[in-house]
């Protein structure tokens, strides 16, 4: 099997780019460095590296250009003080761009041009960022490891034989292989951490509600956020701070002033974190490793860390593979070839929606929108549908009860490093095992970050997740960086 | 495969009546194959059903939010041209579909 | 077999069998905009006009409920008697090209108005089981054939209405003949316009009417089998739709043959039903929570807001509180007036004094022609009018000619009558010209004054001709007598 080898971080190399986002938008605001140079960084990487990575469905070489001369003009013109000025951003496609094809790496949309710009996205350009490109993903956010995209399988930088993990396999390389400082994702049942754990980079589902669903294509709605991918912790913080706010066109949104009423003020001396011990035996032995590490490092700090068994998480996949199929198999009813997307003519409207959508979705979508067809349909609902909605309550209950004894918990992200592309995605059970530890936070709602910590088998970089009640961002994100500069494999270029 | 059908929780009668409302169609083949496959599936996770959730009331939502509502008050519409121009058939400033109901035979 | 059906006379067809029918009424609110977008809600714009990613079902697009829409739900709870209660969205699943996200959005195990019942002017009430909001779908127009759906080649489909706020108000199945089913819609459709609800135009489609119709043997117990007549859109429509379908029916099991439970359609031009290729051949609607919204939970101090007014706007209220000022043995007038919105013109005239009898006969006879103009009319003004003719300082013809000019004048009756030259004659003129009459008119005279009544409404109108209608006619009346018995 080959190995890993640490791709360059965004910059490295190419002239004067400062490690953080938070340092580099300074430089822009202070006329220092140039939207326009950094953006020419930015698609130079992608230029050499994309080719072989695939990590973008789309580059906006001068869409990009003239967003970046915008930033530079209005700075020379006295000042702009967006908290990402000039920063090159890559955005999921499944997130709504006007005018700007968003194709969910499905067939079905490959040539649909939003007429309007998700919340998430007006907000990052009024913020100063300059989206370079739409990344590719699992077909509508539906796989572990980008390969089930229609426009084939995004590879791991750190090694090509592997997969980046999924679904925003895209997004989590774009930012590892140093193309972009900054990507946007949405994790539905691990799609932000798991690829993030396999890439080596930083990844945060947020609280479902903080961050606004409006124009994110949904694959399971009650499941579903929007989070950030950075290559430190620092940096995923500075764009979830910016993602977060209230949106009133999701009618599920908190606001943010819940978010910032976060407990930041923890010490860590006296912070109580549980590791989940039912988690790790299945774990690969630098995923439980890492968890262990982590854990002495953590105590070593004066924290109290116990192993504790939440036997109800291990219920939530199968929940989550009700639950979600569910949900998707009536956000995807409407690719019916009537008001946008493919179609396929057919003799009346029946057979046309049958043929379009019959040759619109690739193989997992299929199984995905039957498996939930299924589990609603009349008959089955009570078994499979309404019991998954009870253990979701079970899985919620259970993990509110360990935050009454921990301030956060502790878990690897995924249950091994990278795996090698095509090696799971004839068995999709294998595959779905994959996001283990990652659903059950979905289920709950709650929040969870993934951050590197040491290098493990086949030297590939793994993931450790911390996972915290609702609204506890701020002290998940204290206590990951606290981990990522305490990392024994610290990045060093 | 063949022997296993029987052994299938879902059977290829029940994937051709799940695919006619998901409006999907499949292969003789495929239809085998996706019956197997979301058996597998179901299979793995039975032992959801055996958890005692008679106390437990359905979740929908994870957070606990109620009434959110909007003013009734008009924003702007899409342009029509805008919006058509990614539509597959127009006719007459609408959608163009096939016929609705099917050819009586 | 139509032909037959329509010729048997209902009571043969029908002999033993007793109609059951419940009524689903989807009413289109009167609100600005749609019920989860900010596109506007308006019948009859250019197509495709009123659209946006929300109620076009964009990918990516979220619902966010409106708040007057879930008022004028509260009121029409209010209004048909219902519990108004905490309630949440679900999606109902099946493909049709003009519901863009391919399901719609409704209340379904929670609805937002439960337990009511409508009280009919007859005084017999019909149960309100449920009124939940929902979503309205887009407008199909049907190319080539007849232009009808089932002939047609292909269809165009317009956005515009998906996403309008209904509210389905469900009956029980408590009504009995076509007749009641027909006074339901009308009351309820009085009520939906009193409360602000809808605009009550049925064929505009704000008022769509479906009827679950079955038969049984008189005093059986058990329902019999229904069929669901859709989209009835007149009251015409509804009544006959039931009758025919009830006649059907009760033909068949007549005949030894079951009712299919099916959704048939009503042909308003051969006036039968048939049946209907269902829209998803396996209704399997596969009901589940919509996540995008969250429930609804209206308080006790918001409900009171918006619902405290409602019973005074009600047909039934502005019916008791009529007929307990002027007396039931008037119940068809007052329910006129009501329904044509003139019932407080009314009310108040008579509580300022008004002559109640005068006043519903003058409301009824003449202002009632034009409801609109009457509605603005002055109480004082009428009241005033109306102790003018109760005085006797104009008689019925005259008073009946000012309230004309009222209605486009808003002229005192008392000016108006000046200007018309409506003073009231004196006794001694009117006298001498009674007189005259008599004299013009001998051989009338002597047979009055033998006994034949009937000539005195001669005598009468020739009167009030020689007075151009200014004399009062019970003046004129006591004149004729006075002489007669001189």
């Amino acid at each position: 099997m080959s190995s890993g080898i640490r791709p360059p971080r965004f910059g490295a190399g190419k002239g004067q780019i400062p490690s953080t986002v938070s340092e580099l938008v300074k430089l822009v605001q202070k006329g220092e460095i140039k939207a326009q140079e950094i953006l020419e960084v930015s698609l130079q990487t992608i230029a050499e590296s994309d080719g072989e990575i695939n990590s973008f469905n789309l580059v906006l070489h001068e869409q990009a250009l003239e967003d970046a001369k915008k930033v530079d003009a209005s700075i020379a013109k006295g000042g702009f003080s967006g908290r990402l000025a000039g920063i090159p951003i890559a955005i999921k496609d499944n997130i709504c761009t006007r005018g700007i094809s968003t194709t969910c790496s499905s067939k079905i949309l490959a040539n649909w041009k939003p007429p309007y710009d998700a919340s998430v996205i007006t907000k990052l350009k009024s913020e100063g960022a300059i989206i370079v490109g739409k990344t590719n993903m699992d077909e509508f956010a539906m796989g572990s490891s980008t390969e089930t995209s229609f426009f084939g399988p995004t590879k791991n930088p750190w090694d090509k034989e592997r997969v980046p993990g999924g679904s925003s396999g895209g997004s989590a390389a774009a930012v590892a292989a140093g193309m972009v400082p900054l990507a946007i994702g949405s994790d539905t049942g691990g799609s932000i951490r798991q690829p993030a754990s396999l890439c080596g980079v930083v990844g945060i589902k947020p609280t479902y509600g903080l961050v606004s669903r409006y124009g994110l294509v949904a694959f399971a709605s009650s499941l579903d956020q929007i989070g950030p991918f950075a290559s430190c912790v620092d940096d995923a913080a500075l764009l979830l701070d910016v993602l977060a706010f209230h949106d009133e066109k999701d009618s599920t949104s908190l606001g943010r002033d819940r978010y910032q009423s976060g407990n930041v003020n923890i010490d860590v001396s006296s912070l109580k974190v549980g590791i989940i011990s039912n988690f790790l035996p299945n774990a690969a032995e630098s995923c439980h490793q890492a968890v262990t590490d982590a854990a002495r490092v953590l105590a070593n700090f004066g924290a109290k860390v116990d192993e504790v068994d939440i036997k109800e998480l291990d219920y939530a996949i199968a929940a989550y593979y009700i639950i979600a199929p569910a949900e998707a198999s009536s956000n995807l009813a409407r690719f019916d070839g009537v008001r946008y997307g493919l179609r396929v003519d057919g003799a009346d409207v029946e057979e046309m929606n049958i043929k379009t959508r019959t040759e619109g979705f690739g193989v997992e979508v299929k199984r995905r929108i039957m498996l939930g067809t299924y589990a609603l349909s009349a008959g089955y609902y009570d078994a499979y549908y309404l019991q998954a909605q009870k253990i979701r309550t079970l899985v919620k209950d259970a993990f509110n009860k360990a935050y009454g004894k921990y301030d956060l918990l502790l878990s690897p992200t995924s249950p091994t490093v990278a795996f090698p592309l095509g090696s799971k995605v004839a068995d999709p059970l294998s595959m779905y095992l994959s996001d283990l530890y990652t659903i059950p936070t979905n289920l709950a709602g709650h929040p969870a970050i993934s951050v590197p910590y040491g290098i493990g088998e086949d030297d590939m970089p793994v993931g450790l997740q911390l996972l915290g009640p609702a609204l506890s961002e701020s002290l998940l994100i204290k206590v990951a960086k606290m981990l990522e500069e305490n990392n024994t494999d610290k990045q060093d270029n | 495969m063949p022997e296993d059908l029987d052994k299938n929780l879902i059977g290829k009668d029940e994937v051709i009546k799940v695919a006619k409302l998901a409006r999907l169609s499949f292969e003789d083949d495929e239809a085998t194959k996706i019956s197997s496959e979301l058996s597998t599936i179901l299979k793995h996770f039975e032992a959801m059903q055996s958890v005692n959730t008679e106390n437990l009331a359905p979740m929908a939502h994870s957070m606990d939010v109620t009434n959110v509502l909007r003013e009734d008050e008009a924003t702007m519409s899409l342009e029509r041209d805008e919006v058509l121009l990614s539509a597959p058939a127009v006719s007459e400033n609408r959608f163009l579909v096939p016929r609705i109901l099917k050819e009586e035979e | 077999m139509a032909q037959d059906l329509l010729n048997s006379s209902k009571d043969d067809a029908l002999t033993g069998f007793e109609i059951v029918v419940g009524l689903e009424v989807h009413c289109e609110l009167l609100t600005q905009t749609k019920l989860f977008c900010g596109c506007r809600n308006n019948f009859g714009d250019e197509p495709n006009t009123n659209i946006c990613p929300v109620c076009l079902g964009l990918p990516g697009s979220l619902p966010v409920l409106n708040k007057r829409a879930v008022e004028l739900a509260m009121k029409i709870g209010k209004a048909l008697n219902c519990e108004i209660l905490p309630s949440s969205f679900h999606r109902k699943n099946y493909f049709y090209p003009d519901m863009p996200k391919d399901f719609q959005i409704s209340q379904y195990d929670q609805p937002i108005n439960a337990n009511g019942y409508l009280e009919l002017p007859d005084k017999s009430k019909v149960g309100v089981v449920r009124a939940h909001i929902e979503e309205d779908t887009g407008k199909s127009l049907h190319i080539g054939g007849s232009g009808r759906i089932a002939e047609a080649s292909k269809s165009l489909v317009d956005y515009n209405r998906a996403g309008v706020p209904l509210v389905e108000i469900v009956s029980a199945p408590e009504i009995r003949s076509s007749e009641q089913a027909k006074a339901y819609v009308q009351e309820l459709r009085y009520i939906l316009v009193a409360t602000g609800a809808s605009d009550g135009r049925m064929e505009e489609g704000s008022l769509r009417v479906d009827a679950n119709v079955s038969v049984r043997p008189v005093g059986s117990k058990e329902f019999g089998t229904r069929c669901e007549i859709k989209n009835l859109n007149s009251l015409r429509s509804l009544t006959q739709a039931i009758e025919y379908e009830a006649r059907r029916q009760a033909g068949l099991i007549r005949d030894g043959k079951k009712v299919t439970q099916e959704t048939r359609h009503y042909n308003e031009v051969t006036n039968a039903t048939s049946s209907m290729r269902s829209k998803e051949e396996a209704n399997d609607y596969r009901y589940f929570p919509e996540p995008d919204l969250v429930p609804l939970v209206p308080d006790a101090s918001w409900i009171e807001e918006i619902t405290s007014d409602i019973q005074s706007l009600l047909p039934a209220t502005k019916r008791r509180n009529l007929s307990s000022l002027i007396g039931e043995e008037y119940q068809d007038q007052i329910s006129l007036l009501v329904e044509i919105g003139l019932d407080e013109l009314v009310l108040d005239s008579v509580k300022a004094g008004a002559d109640a009898k005068l006043a519903l006969n003058r409301v009824i006879n003449e202002a009632a022609r034009e409801p609109e103009k009457a509605s603005r009319l002055a109480v004082k003004d009428f009241v005033d009018l109306i102790n003018m003719e109760s005085s006797n300082k104009l008689s019925a013809t005259q008073s009946k000619v000012v309230l004309q000019e009222m209605l486009t004048s808003s002229d005192h009756p008392a000016e108006i009558a000046k200007r018309l030259g409506f003073e009231q004659m004196d006794q001694d003129s009117l006298q001498d010209n009674v007189r005259g009459v008599i004299e013009a008119n001998q051989a009338e005279w002597g047979r009055y004054l033998a006994g034949d009544e009937k000539v005195l409404q001669f005598l009468l109108g020739q009167v009030m001709r020689s007075t151009k209608g200014r004399a009062n006619g019970k003046e004129v009346m006591e004149i004729i007598g006075r002489l007669k018995s001189n």
